[in-house]
């Protein structure tokens, strides 16, 4: 089953020069092995902006991810993780 | 170098957000050298754009991004001038296969009309890249392949965009590798569709609104992310860091493409002219034929005009477009369509000889440089009135002798008002209508929004935003593009609402820009009523009136304007001119001119009236604003009163050019862009104190320029008008019956009421007589000497009803109701309002009974009841309720004034008559009522209220004060019979009465 949160789940990470994430903390360390693909959503500012950076990424734990930076506060979130 | 060649303004209709303008201004903000402009399957905004890049030092780059017939997108830019005209045809093409709005491009068509053009493989929408995402590479490979055949190699690009969306990595890589394969270049573009990225708000708004849905429900259909601005020249670097060669080719692109409409694009189709005569020397043929007829011949100054004239139409190469427009009239009045022209054109002598314009400009000391000379930045439009009621015929004249692919309407842009981008902007964030209409009625009033209202900040912001947008397109109220080459080499053309019409895709202004003459075919209701009271004049006493020879020197009528007796006369028939007639005491066809050229919101908000009028009378010395400034003025008393005499002052006192005058009055006139105005006056100013003119003088001058406006007539505009009105003026002082009548059939028109109209008849001693079934034409008519209405005035009945009645009468009158309901098969709905308006009097039963009949052989006893009808005992109506339902069901009720059912009651109040009040001194105190038909608060009168209330005698002037009508308003608006109390104030045969209480007439 993938797990999936909404509002995203608070994760810290670590970013390159570029601003990728190279790895990510949850339940332990995972250094991110591949950048699968990236995009940007701009949206809601009506309600409460959304301004967020995605990254689907495959970590050398073996884990499949979508992560996602809030480009407002600069936090990092945990959206989905597929089994 | 990064430029960018994809980019939509607001012209990409509720897609784009920003204005042309505003892109370019942006461009130039972040230093580019070029800019494109590539609106969804238009060229709209394409003169705005390119007078902004010039304006900005930035290169135009011109093209559109098509829609396929698989609703795929290509983005075309023109390198060179066949490309716009191929570009132009696929546009035509495109929108001509598709709905009103919008387009669909066969893609074979690309094939034959790719010269010229540099095709970008498009955004996401581009077929290359939906075959890439939907993993069909071969059929990527094809379509590249095949657009590389149909546009050649240098000119079929691959274009990459990077939205930071999901996948464009990937895509951009898999279309960069198809380039790399075909050998062909890629760019890349950011499909921009608004300036800056706060806009991004305003674009998901629109895109609602084309939708129909709302912010919430719309996540389908909008951008997912506000990438879509024009970036930085680093901000794409860094995007397509892995393509350095897609930033470096749009420059390479930019620099090929070369190609901007220039002014003067146009050719006009070639006259037919005798025996291969140039056009010049058909013309000149024809003036001379004129000049034999119209014994003009032997002045020596006409021929000299004449002979300056031809000269300067043949070096602007316009002999063609005056035997077009001659031509057009011609046929007008070939047809007996009654049309004359407006406007600057009547200050040429060519076109008073082929009889385009009614005044002869010797006459009226008008000058041909008005009109056009080799200074003039713009060529001058010909605008011809027509006969409103056959105007449609003219317009499809010329679409059927030049065919649709060589005549089309302008276009006009209808744009977002303060209402609908509240409502709009509303709906896309959700709100229920009556929030929207709370939050309206606030705008409104300038209040702040009520506290708990939703989005409230959001909604004021955005609306404003939007507001000025072009939302669709309209048609052009008469304005037709003439090309001698198929249109759509010029300018593309797109279906318009009404069958049968095309719009090119420039509005008047962008042709203007573009020098693209146009023919302006308008309609003039007035046209219809002066040629329907000659023909009832001819019908009714035989006579024969020429109009359009009638000597201008006739002292009764100039007496008649000066009693301001002038309602239905054309322009001089209105509240304000009736106050300024008398004052005036016109003498002259001249006095005419400046009659209607005074009452002008220009003059008026430029306080040029009242010294005018003094100056006029000697009760104040003629004064200039300085004396180099005597003659542009002297001919009206030292005031500004014409459109021309701006020009001219800006000439004396500053020293300006003629184009540089016509950019002043272009400036006044727009009122849109306060910084040019500003502009201008600091050249003014400085114009005026190389000429030693002091600078509060020139200050001041300036000041009343801009006070002034452009809203004024041009003096040559104003002379054609006052043919109208001295023609009217004359039916209406030896014709009345006629005249009225006709003004009665042509409604609405002019400042007054059909009410009015019948009751200022009334009191010329002409009889109006109702509705009759057995008497009346569908329209009205001249019977005796009465004017007897006409079926179709009854409401709902219309012409098609009333030429059923009147023909079905063709076999012997009706004899009962009986009788009419069994030949005309009329519906009971209007069979009642027949009987209630007096319209089956002529059978002599009671209104009441007939109505009892009416339903009685409509079937609607449903009951059963047998009794003798006979035996009812109905009453007959009132003479009040008779007069309320005719005045109802009719618009004029023909028994008595409604005053006169108050006739006990004023007479026990003391209430003076409106025949009385000439007998008051001035400062009187006085109590008049009467019933109100017209009630004005013009912008420029600061709050006052301007009302005219009627009895049977007569109309009476009530002015309030702002502070009076504070306190009176209810009453004011919406008492249907007034009774006020006031002060006389008289002046020079003008009677007002100074209103300080109001109260409704109690019911009688």
């Amino acid at each position: 089953m993938t797990q999936f949160w909404a509002d995203g789940l608070p994760i810290s990470a670590s970013v390159d020069q570029d601003d990728r994430p190279t790895e990510l903390v949850w339940h332990g360390r995972h250094r991110v092995r591949e950048w699968v693909d990236t995009w940007v959503v701009d949206d809601g500012w009506w309600h409460g902006r959304k301004h967020r950076t995605y990254y689907k990424l495959a970590t050398e734990t073996g884990l499949l991810v979508i992560i996602f930076r809030n480009n407002v506060s600069g936090a990092w979130y945990l959206q989905r993780v597929y089994d | 170098m990064f430029v960018h060649l994809h980019t939509h303004s607001y012209y990409s209709l509720l897609d784009g957000v920003s204005s042309p303008e505003a892109l370019v201004r942006q461009a130039a903000h972040l230093n580019m050298p070029a800019l494109a402009l590539t609106d969804h399957n238009a060229i709209y905004g394409v003169m705005a754009f390119v007078a902004a890049a010039r304006a900005q030092g930035i290169k135009p780059i011109v093209g559109a991004e098509m829609t396929l017939e698989d609703d795929s997108h290509l983005t075309l830019l023109v390198e060179a001038a066949e490309g716009w005209s191929n570009l132009c045809s696929l546009i035509t093409m495109a929108r001509a296969n598709a709905p009103k709005g919008e387009a669909a491009l066969p893609e074979r068509a690309l094939e034959s009309h790719a010269a010229g053009l540099i095709a970008l493989s498009g955004c996401r929408q581009g077929g290359i890249a939906q075959a890439i995402l939907a993993d069909r590479l071969m059929e990527a490979r094809d379509i590249a392949a095949r657009y590389r055949d149909w546009f050649g190699r240098d000119n079929f690009v691959i274009e990459l965009q990077h939205h930071l969306l999901p996948q464009d990595t990937r895509l951009n890589a898999r279309q960069v590798a198809i380039a790399q394969s075909l050998e062909l270049a890629y760019v890349a573009t950011n499909n921009v569709h608004y300036a800056c990225r706060d806009e991004h708000e305003l674009q998901d708004v629109v895109v609602c609104i084309r939708t129909h849905t709302t912010l919430d429900t719309s996540h389908h259909v909008r951008r997912p992310n506000s990438e879509y601005y024009l970036k930085s020249q680093a901000e794409m670097a860094a995007l397509f860091k892995h393509y350095p060669e897609a930033i470096r080719a749009t420059e390479r692109l930019a620099e090929r493409c070369h190609f901007t409409p220039t002014f003067g694009v146009q050719d006009l189709p070639a006259s037919a002219t005798s025996g291969g005569q140039s056009a010049i020397s058909h013309l000149k043929a024809r003036c001379e034929a004129a000049l034999l007829s119209r014994r003009l011949d032997r002045r020596d100054e006409v021929r000299a005009l004449l002979d300056h004239e031809l000269a300067v139409i043949e070096r602007a190469r316009l002999a063609n477009y005056f035997l077009l427009v001659a031509d057009v009239v011609d046929f007008a009045r070939a047809q007996g369509i009654r049309c004359q022209g407006r406007g600057s054109a009547a200050n040429s002598l060519v076109a008073y000889l082929l009889g385009i314009s009614p005044v002869d400009p010797l006459t009226h000391n008008l000058v041909f440089e008005r009109f056009l000379s080799e200074e003039r930045v713009s060529v001058p439009d010909i605008d011809i009135d027509f006969d409103a009621a056959r105007r449609e015929e003219v317009i499809q004249y010329v679409y059927d002798k030049y065919g649709r692919d060589h005549a089309a309407m302008a276009c006009t842009f209808v744009t977002y008002r303060r209402r609908s981008s509240v409502r709009e902007v509303g709906k896309a964030l959700g709100l229920s209508p009556h929030l929207v209409d709370d939050a309206l009625l606030a705008i409104e009033l300038d209040r702040p929004l009520p506290s708990n209202s939703p989005y409230a900040r959001e909604l004021v912001r955005l609306s404003e935003a939007l507001r000025g947008h072009p939302r669709h397109l309209g048609v052009h109220n008469g304005g037709m593009v003439i090309t001698g080459a198929p249109l759509a080499l010029r300018l593309p053309t797109e279906p318009a609402t009404m069958e049968g019409r095309t719009v090119v895709q420039w509005d008047k202004e962008a042709l203007e820009e573009a020098g693209i003459v146009k023919i302006d075919i308008l309609g003039l209701r007035m046209l219809s009523a002066i040629d329907e009271a000659v023909r009832i004049i001819e019908a009714t006493t035989g006579e024969k009136l020429d109009l359009d020879r009638l000597p201008t020197d006739d002292p009764a009528l100039y007496k008649m304007l000066e009693r301001a007796d002038t309602i239905g006369v054309f322009q001089v028939e209105s509240r304000a001119q009736a106050q300024t007639l008398p004052r005036l005491k016109p003498k002259t066809f001249n006095d005419v001119i400046v009659s209607i050229s005074l009452i002008r919101p220009g003059p008026v908000q430029g306080n040029m009236v009242h010294p005018y009028l003094r100056r006029r009378r000697g009760a104040e010395p003629v004064i200039y604003p300085h004396p180099r400034l005597e003659a542009a003025l002297e001919e009206t008393l030292g005031v500004i009163l014409f459109q021309e005499q701006v020009l001219k002052v800006a000439r004396d006192l500053a020293g300006f050019t003629p184009g540089q005058g016509e950019l002043l009055r272009r400036a006044l006139g727009a009122k849109r862009a306060p910084e040019a105005i500003e502009r201008l006056r600091e050249e003014f100013v400085a114009g005026a104190q190389q000429q030693d003119v002091l600078e509060h003088v020139a200050q001041a001058v300036f000041d009343s320029l801009t006070a002034f406006g452009g809203y004024s007539f041009p003096k040559s505009h104003a002379a054609a008008f006052a043919v109208l009105v001295y023609q009217s003026a004359y039916l209406k002082r030896y014709h009345p019956a006629a005249f009225l009548t006709a003004i009665l059939n042509h409604q609405p028109m002019g400042f007054w009421t059909p009410a009015v109209v019948a009751n200022d008849a009334r009191r010329h001693g002409i009889p109006v007589l109702g509705v009759d079934v057995n008497q009346s034409a569908t329209r009205c008519t001249v019977e005796g000497g009465s004017i007897r209405l006409g079926i179709a005035y009854v409401q709902g009945i219309g012409e098609s009803l009333g030429q059923r009645i009147e023909a079905a009468r063709q076999n012997g009158a009706f004899r009962d109701l009986a009788d009419f309901v069994c030949r005309t098969h009329i519906p009971p709905r209007l069979l009642t309002r027949l009987i209630v308006v007096g319209a089956c009097d002529s059978w002599e039963r009671n209104r009441r009974k007939l109505l009892w009949e009416a339903r009685t052989l409509m079937g609607e006893n449903a009951l059963g009841l047998t009794f003798d009808d006979e035996q009812l005992d109905l009453k007959p109506l009132t003479p009040l309720e008779e007069f309320t339902l005719e005045a109802r069901y009719v618009g004029i009720a023909t028994g008595p004034h409604l005053m006169t059912h108050y006739r006990q009651w004023t007479k026990s109040r003391g209430i003076c008559g409106s025949h009385d009040l000439a007998q008051l001194r001035s400062g009187a105190r006085v109590d008049v009522a009467g019933e109100t038909v017209m009630h004005q608060a013009p912008p420029t009168a600061k709050g006052f209220h301007f009302i005219t209330l009627e009895d049977s005698a007569g109309m009476m002037n009530v002015i309030v004060r702002p502070r009076v009508y504070k306190r009176y308003k209810d009453v004011l608006r919406c008492a249907p019979v007034l009774w006020v109390s006031g002060i006389v104030e008289r002046d020079e045969g003008v009677i007002n009465i100074l209103c300080d209480r109001a109260s409704p007439v109690p019911n009688v």
